[in-house]
């Protein structure tokens, strides 16, 4: 007896076949999808697929395929995950969020920048080290916060594109687009550490 | 009210004002976001009695309540940065498990779970985490009407104490208390290690002094009184001698022995310190690192999860040597340096002051240059060494992957991608040594201008007769020892501030108490029966991914238990808590009526064998390996063992039979000869309960069915637990669990799933099936 797949349940019936079937991801565009906030301030859905049928979806989540690089390409459509309930399916993937309507987008991409939070440093206060742990306080775009760093030659990376980021001892991601853009005091302060 | 987060009082009278009662608050949290996705305060509250929560921000003051129901699924949403908290909301409660055959179940929980609303509560991020999760928990449990104590096992994440002081650490991941560890504590600390060896420590002590002293003469022997007294004819000013009063050729000879004679006692003072500092060196790095290896291996296996191996060696290995290094070069240089420096000072001030101020001009801009350009330069060599290590990396990750390498032809893009490592290694290798080339020398000349103007302010003395000519040398040979330690000091707090750094580290490992240690009064098992239960036992690594959720089941002593389900569904989790590797978060696991947690960690995992999916052979011999757990056992155990777990054979095969090297550098075994000596190091050791983790899953089947057979002889009688997402590797188990999920989908005998037509059903079928397509050549 060889492995089994055991990630969809056998489709013993023509009817859990047709279940089955419905779950493929299809490819969401402005003429099968309609993306509309729901009641409880999250995003709904409601899929028209090839066949005709429509489905409504009360919330769904929205993922990033390419976070960093390319944020606006490939974004997928998910059903939630709870606690209670099963893994949540794919419904379906956004090739480009440029293909909606810009009240869409803009629904998407607060969903998205909530779900990806990074904020943008502004301006580095202080950056004090004890114990081999570097205590940053720092102005960012979501307001002044105080975070812990260890590590520093592992918890800060550098992209190609020269964006900086930074993880903190809890896992929280802080980025600075353009360092040379900062001012004077704070740039000292990171310098030694790129 | 639970220990969770503490009500402020602005918080208190928030609460207050929007009719709350604040004095009756279960459980109270606050978490580092607005609504909004700002940092900010929010505040939430559960409130049993009034089956509320409650929320409150500081950020604008807004005020909402939601529905402590058991229909408002509470649940995270967790992500890179930031977790939000949302409630579904249903309708109507779950549909009820049991009255419904199981595809109409599925259905009518497919249908519930899309009805209601999703709303959301609150935002936070990862350093609120856990709480978050642990909230979450506390409102299930109490939406499901249940009771949770103060001594729930949920808060030992958040409330561990400082054994010292008893203070809560702020970092529940670091246990390093703030209270206890001060960095001249620290250093006192490490001297104790220093402690047996107090008589080398006061001979290079002595040794240092005294090698200070004879530094300091040589250039007063050799200049002041060699030319002034001895070289010099006699001269007197107001008939007081002042040079030549040694003129004699006899006392050439003199001083050029005492010269030798201080040569010769300066090198037996260095060879004396060194031979002290070499004795004690070795033996404090020693003592550090088996003081280290005892401690990591008494630590619990969640810690080696989150710490990658390759820091652990580096710790070991790297800290105790930069530490030693700091007691055996920092420490001395710093003494010689400073009892230099000020013997220095003093003899130049004494000599001439005004020449001596000369002297010193140049200091404050060498120091300065020192202080300026060494981040720079720290800088660059940082770049420098994560280029080497970036290239490290890629050797290490292209030549680990060369069989995928050759595999796919991709031996030319490799080699362009080391090329290009390499050119940026070489840009930063060169610009550092170019810059590195350029300052020191810049440097070095500041110095010599010094010295420059010593040669004339000091010629024109001389020629005034302000000053004798051995005055003159004896000052340039000085001067020439002065910039040594002020070039030394400059370094000397960077040295201070990374010892430190290793020191903590080491003393963070030392002082780290495993998670899982002995009850204090903890009972000794000489064997285990093998009743064990598991009562509403509820387990995760990471918060968001639940293992088991509450898991209840029951396995009496002697049963042979099969344990099936997917990959990820928890099945070794259970294993891994049965032995106590981990602790449950929630509920309780019980083994002959005692909870694990008060069985002696030692005398459970001596009676409980496992054999994992993850099997490791040590360097060393095949027999020494079946040995492992019994050092003692026969060579006819060992060959028993090998032949129930049908290792015999292969094994005699070998050129050198058992006493074949394995592991490291040595003869690669195949999947499945590599899992039959593991089994056979499993029942070696003769145990009380087998747990058998997909322990055959690289074996055929005829070899796997060999063995089962031969394991059931071996232990009759005795418990066994067996995992597998193979049917077929279950044959001998007379009662089966079906996991799914992190929970017990359905248990019973064969025939009775059989008789379900659940998941084991399923399963069955599915295999079957394809077993039957196989068999047809579909």
């Amino acid at each position: 007896m060889s492995e089994v797949k055991t990630k969809n349940p056998a489709a013993e019936t023509d009817e859990d076949a047709a279940l089955f079937e419905k779950r493929e991801s299809i490819m969401l565009t402005p003429e099968n999808a309609v993306f509309s906030r729901s009641e409880g301030g999250l995003i709904s859905l409601d899929v028209t697929r090839a066949d005709g049928e429509r489905e409504h979806f009360e919330r769904v989540v929205v993922l990033r395929s390419f976070p960093i690089t390319d944020p606006d390409e490939y974004i997928a459509v998910r059903e939630p995950e709870t606690r209670k309930s099963r893994r949540g399916h794919e419904i379906g993937l956004i090739v480009h969020i440029g293909i909606f309507d810009e009240k869409t987008v803009a629904l998407l991409n607060e969903e998205l920048d909530r779900r990806y939070f990074t904020p943008e440093i502004h301006r580095i206060l202080s950056v004090k080290e004890k114990l081999g742990y570097y205590y940053w306080d720092v102005e960012t775009s979501a307001g002044h916060v105080n975070f812990v760093l260890n590590n520093i030659s592992s918890n800060i990376r550098i992209l190609e594109d020269e964006r900086i980021f930074i993880f903190d001892i809890d896992g929280n991601c802080f980025q600075i687009s353009d360092v040379s853009k900062l001012d004077r005091n704070s740039y000292r302060k990171i310098e030694i550490y790129l | 009210m639970l220990p969770l987060d503490k009500l402020t009082e602005q918080a208190r009278c928030a609460f207050a004002d929007h009719d709350c009662n604040p004095e009756a608050f279960d459980a109270v949290l606050v978490l580092d976001m607005d609504l909004s996705g700002d940092f900010g305060r929010t505040w939430l509250a559960l409130d049993r009695i009034r089956k509320c929560v409650y929320r409150f921000c500081e950020n604008d003051g807004a005020f909402a309540q939601f529905s402590l129901a058991l229909t408002a699924e509470p649940y995270v949403d967790n992500f890179t940065s930031s977790n939000r908290l949302l409630a579904h909301e249903h309708q109507v409660p779950a549909p009820p498990k049991g009255e419904l055959d199981d595809k109409a179940y599925e259905k009518s929980c497919e249908e519930w779970r899309r009805e209601g609303k999703t709303v959301t509560i609150a935002y936070c991020t990862n350093a609120c985490k856990r709480k978050l999760f642990a909230f979450v928990y506390l409102w299930e449990r109490y939406a499901a009407g249940q009771e949770v104590g103060e001594d729930d096992p949920i808060f030992e994440q958040f409330n561990a104490k400082c054994p010292k002081c008893g203070t809560v650490y702020a970092d529940q991941q670091r246990r390093i208390c703030a209270h206890c560890i001060k960095k001249s504590a620290t250093m006192f600390r490490l001297l104790a290690y220093f402690k047996p060896f107090k008589l080398q420590f006061i001979t290079v002590m002595l040794c240092l002094v005294a090698s200070a002293a004879i530094s300091l003469l040589t250039p007063i022997i050799s200049n002041q009184i060699f030319y002034d007294q001895v070289v010099a004819p006699p001269k007197f000013i107001d008939g007081v001698q002042i040079q030549g009063k040694l003129h004699e050729i006899k006392w050439v000879y003199i001083m050029v022995g005492i010269l030798f004679g201080m040569a010769v006692l300066s090198l037996v003072i260095g060879i004396i310190q060194n031979r002290a500092n070499a004795y004690m060196s070795t033996r404090v790095t020693k003592n550090m690192k088996n003081d280290l290896f005892r401690a990591l291996q008494h630590l619990s296996l969640s810690y080696f999860n989150q710490n990658p191996t390759g820091r652990l060696i580096n710790r070991v290995n790297y800290d105790a040597v930069k530490i030693r290094s700091f007691y055996i070069d920092g420490v001395p240089h710093f003494i010689v340096n400073m009892l230099n420096f000020i013997g220095l000072t003093v003899f130049l001030f004494s000599l001439n002051w005004k020449l001596t101020l000369i002297v010193y001009i140049p200091v404050p801009i060498v120091v300065c240059m020192f202080k300026f350009m060494l981040p720079k330069l720290w800088r660059m060599y940082s770049k420098q060494w994560r280029r080497s290590s970036s290239l490290n990396a890629m050797l290490g990750d292209s030549l680990n992957g060369i069989r995928v390498v050759k595999a796919f032809a991709k031996e030319a893009e490799e080699t362009n991608r080391f090329y290009q490592y390499s050119e940026k290694l070489y840009h930063a290798n060169l610009q550092t040594n170019l810059v590195h080339l350029t300052i020191f020398p810049v440097i070095s000349l500041l110095i010599g201008i010094s010295s420059q103007a010593i040669w004339g302010f000091g010629g024109i003395l001389v020629m005034d007769e302000y000053m004798t000519y051995g005055q003159f040398a004896t000052y340039l040979g000085y001067i020439g020892m002065i910039f040594g330690p002020l070039n030394f000091f400059t370094n000397f707090t960077n040295m201070l501030t990374d010892t430190i750094n290793s020191a903590v580290r080491m003393f963070e490992t030392l002082d780290m108490i495993p998670e899982i240690t002995d009850a204090p009064n903890a009972v000794e098992l000489d064997s285990i029966g093998g009743d064990i239960i598991f009562d509403r036992v509820g387990f995760h690594y990471n918060p968001n991914r639940p293992i088991l959720k509450d898991v209840s089941f029951t396995i009496h002593a002697g049963d042979h238990v099969g344990l099936v389900g997917h990959t990820g569904s928890g099945k070794s989790t259970i294993a891994n808590l049965i032995t106590r590797m981990y602790d449950v978060i929630s509920g309780s696991i019980s083994i002959d009526g005692h909870n694990v947690k008060d069985i002696k960690v030692d005398s459970l995992r001596r009676n409980i064998a496992i054999v994992s999916q993850e099997i490791y052979l040590f360097h060393g011999t095949i027999a020494d390996n079946i040995r492992y757990a019994r050092p003692d056992a026969s060579m006819a155990e060992v060959i028993d063992a090998a032949r129930a777990a049908n290792a015999h054979d292969f094994i005699l095969r070998l050129p050198e039979g058992y006493e074949t090297m394995v592991g490291i550098g040595s003869r690669s075994l195949s999947g499945g000869e590599r899992q039959r000596i593991s089994i056979a190091r499993a029942l070696l050791m003769k145990p009380s309960l087998l747990i058998l983790d997909e322990a055959t899953a690289a074996m055929d089947t005829e070899t796997e069915r060999l063995i089962s057979d031969a394991i059931d002889k071996l232990i009759e009688g005795r418990t066994t637990i067996t995992i597998a997402h193979r049917l077929s590797t279950l044959k001998n188990c007379n009662y089966l669990m079906a996991i799914e999920h992190g929970e017990i989908a359905e248990q019973g005998t064969a025939e009775e799933l059989m008789e379900k037509k659940g998941v084991y059903y399923k399963l069955y079928t599915l295999q079957n099936e394809q077993m039957k397509k196989v068999m047809a050549g579909l």
